[in-house]
């Protein structure tokens, strides 16, 4: 059985402060002095498919991982061919051109199925600098497999079907999907990668990921922005100058008593 | 433009922000929206439709697939002839609304914020970057958006009257080999005032006491998506995209950054305090004051306050 999860690397935008934005001319901002990260929801599909494979006894999981991007990716592909992704697959992006083009990351990552036919793809929810939570949508259409999500564990898994928890505006749902499949991840209940011993490292040290191109669709239908500016402060902000209990006695003399009184 | 609002009907609250919402767009787009309800049988019933008003279709199905849920949309959008499609937010609201655009052939973006009439098309806006830009588009006045808008007021008007048409029930696909409630939607305490806490609050047991606090005193409580994965909190407690949405009177955000994933949830609140030891937090520009300090300092001295002008409990059970 074939299992594949795609995910973005993405820049750490917890610690980017706001006098650090500086506009990209491709209408995004410059992160590349940031740390990355995996975006939160793939770690979880990651994390996931590990699992999967680990607890299902009956017959062996391939597990493959693909992203688009530059030579940053590299390092976090080698650490998932260490925790036992069998092939890691990277969409050359050395320009960035993907950051906000989930169409043509969904249209490579369809390339790639096509030639390598997968029983289960597993695709986060959604990515912080897009904000779109499309992806997993566009891959299951061009791939004509069915979409369930968004995924909160997946339970089990036999050579015809996958028994997944969804979320359900609230509810959780337990559906029993046949096979092949793709999963939208949403706020799993398992959040983290595990880290990969050094044994596991060393192990793979001289291995290397597949690298393909980039495939781009006849068609976009995701519109691309026209123009972008930093966050306009929506609010009045006020910031205490004070500490403690005397900030609480000024904020609420600024604004917050009143709005107390009406409750 | 002939504008189809598209809702994930589950219960009356949904119902009412989604008139809100259809006010609001009517109003920025000069145009009048008919709706469509989608969700299970049962529970579309037991909505108060009226609240909502106009046009209405019910689009009864049986498991929330996305794929089989855009087919039928896709035929009653063929069949009336609309131009527009807004998606009202929800879990699967992005996927929708880009499996429509598909259908359809045109052009779409996801969690829209701000969207206004212009010049024969459409200008909308969105948040990126977890919230540290605005990024501006601009459409033909045929699309599908998924929106996120907030409604912070809503003009003393009345729906219109209703006019209700039921669809043919969207069948379960093939591939549903089975589906089973695992877990009912937990109530949520819905209070005026609500207390969010986030990552940078330290310790598990912080956590745990303004849960305790806000329970005691009848608050609403919730927090970042991160500190539910961390395992601090229950997934039905995240504030935000994908979970709860809140419109109180006060949010007390202790430790919260302001990603735009957790601001969805609470920026409808009239009032925002963010307690936060980066003065320059992204929450900063989003709240209405800030106090930048430790939060072991401020809490103690913030609740007695509370305490002071809220009654004990305020307690109004109701689902998101």
């Amino acid at each position: 059985m074939r299992l594949l999860v795609s995910f973005k690397i993405c820049p750490d935008l917890e610690l980017l402060r706001e006098e650090d934005i500086i506009l990209t001319e491709e209408m995004g901002i410059d992160t590349h002095f940031l740390p990355n990260i995996i975006n939160c929801y793939d770690e979880s599909a990651l994390e996931l498919a590990l699992r999967l494979r680990d607890k299902t006894k009956e017959f062996p999981i391939e597990i493959s991982a693909f992203t688009a991007g530059n030579e940053q990716a590299e390092l976090t592909l080698k650490s998932l061919r260490a925790l036992g992704f069998a092939h890691t697959v990277r969409a050359e992006d050395e320009k960035g051109y993907t950051v906000f083009s989930s169409e043509t990351v969904a249209e490579t990552l369809a390339a790639y199925i096509k030639e390598y036919p997968q029983d289960c793809i597993l695709l986060g929810k959604e990515a912080p600098n897009g904000n779109n939570g499309i992806m997993a949508g566009l891959v299951s259409e061009k791939i004509k497999h069915p979409l369930i999500g968004p995924i909160l564990d997946i339970i089990f898994i036999d050579r015809e079907s996958v028994t997944v928890l969804v979320s359900d505006e609230g509810r959780i749902r337990k559906q029993i999907v046949s096979l092949p499949c793709v999963l939208c991840v949403g706020n799993a209940v398992i959040s983290k990668l595990r880290v990969a011993t050094l044994r596991e490292r060393m192990k793979v040290s001289k291995t290397e990921s597949e690298y393909i191109s980039l495939a781009y669709p006849d068609h976009e239908y995701i519109a691309a922005p026209k123009e972008v500016n930093p966050m306009i402060a929506k609010r009045a902000g006020y910031q205490s100058q004070k500490d403690g209990s005397e900030a609480v006695r000024d904020i609420l003399r600024n604004g917050l008593q009143k709005v107390l009184e009406q409750i | 433009m002939k504008l189809l609002f598209v809702i994930h009907g589950t219960d009356n609250k949904i119902i009412e922000t989604a008139y809100k919402k259809k006010q609001k767009i009517c109003r920025q787009m000069d145009c009048i929206a008919e709706s469509c309800v989608y969700g299970e049988k049962e529970e579309l019933e037991n909505l108060s439709l009226e609240l909502l008003g106009g046009r209405i279709y019910t689009l009864p199905v049986k498991t929330c697939v996305v794929e089989a849920i855009s087919k039928s949309l896709h035929k009653l959008i063929r069949e009336i002839q609309y131009t527009a499609v807004v998606v009202a937010d929800g879990d699967r609201a992005g996927e929708l609304a880009a499996l429509l655009a598909r259908l359809m052939n045109v052009k779409c973006i996801t969690a829209v914020t701000e969207l206004t009439k212009e010049n024969g098309g459409v200008r909308c806006k969105k948040m990126i970057y977890n919230n540290l830009l605005c990024a501006g588009f601009r459409l033909p006045p045929e699309f599908v958006i998924s929106e996120r808008l907030a409604v912070l007021s809503l003009r003393n008007e009345r729906p219109e009257p209703l006019d209700h048409i039921v669809l043919e029930p969207c069948r379960n696909p093939h591939y549903i080999l089975e589906d089973t409630l695992f877990e009912e939607r937990r109530p949520q305490v819905i209070s005026p005032v609500l207390i969010a806490a986030g990552m940078g609050i330290k310790r598990r047991e912080d956590i745990m006491k303004i849960r305790e606090y806000a329970k005691h005193h009848g608050f609403s409580f919730g927090v970042s998506r991160p500190v539910a994965m961390r395992g601090w909190a229950d997934i039905s407690e995240i504030i935000g995209v994908s979970g709860g949405i809140y419109a109180p009177k006060v949010t007390i955000a202790i430790g919260i950054s302001g990603a735009a994933a957790f601001m969805a949830g609470i920026e409808q609140s009239d009032y925002i305090l963010a307690v936060n030891t980066d003065p320059s937090a992204m929450i900063a520009k989003q709240s209405d004051a800030i106090i930048a300090d430790e939060y072991q300092n401020v809490l103690q001295p913030l609740f007695e306050n509370l305490e002071k002008f809220t009654y004990p409990r305020h307690h109004d059970l109701s689902c998101r």
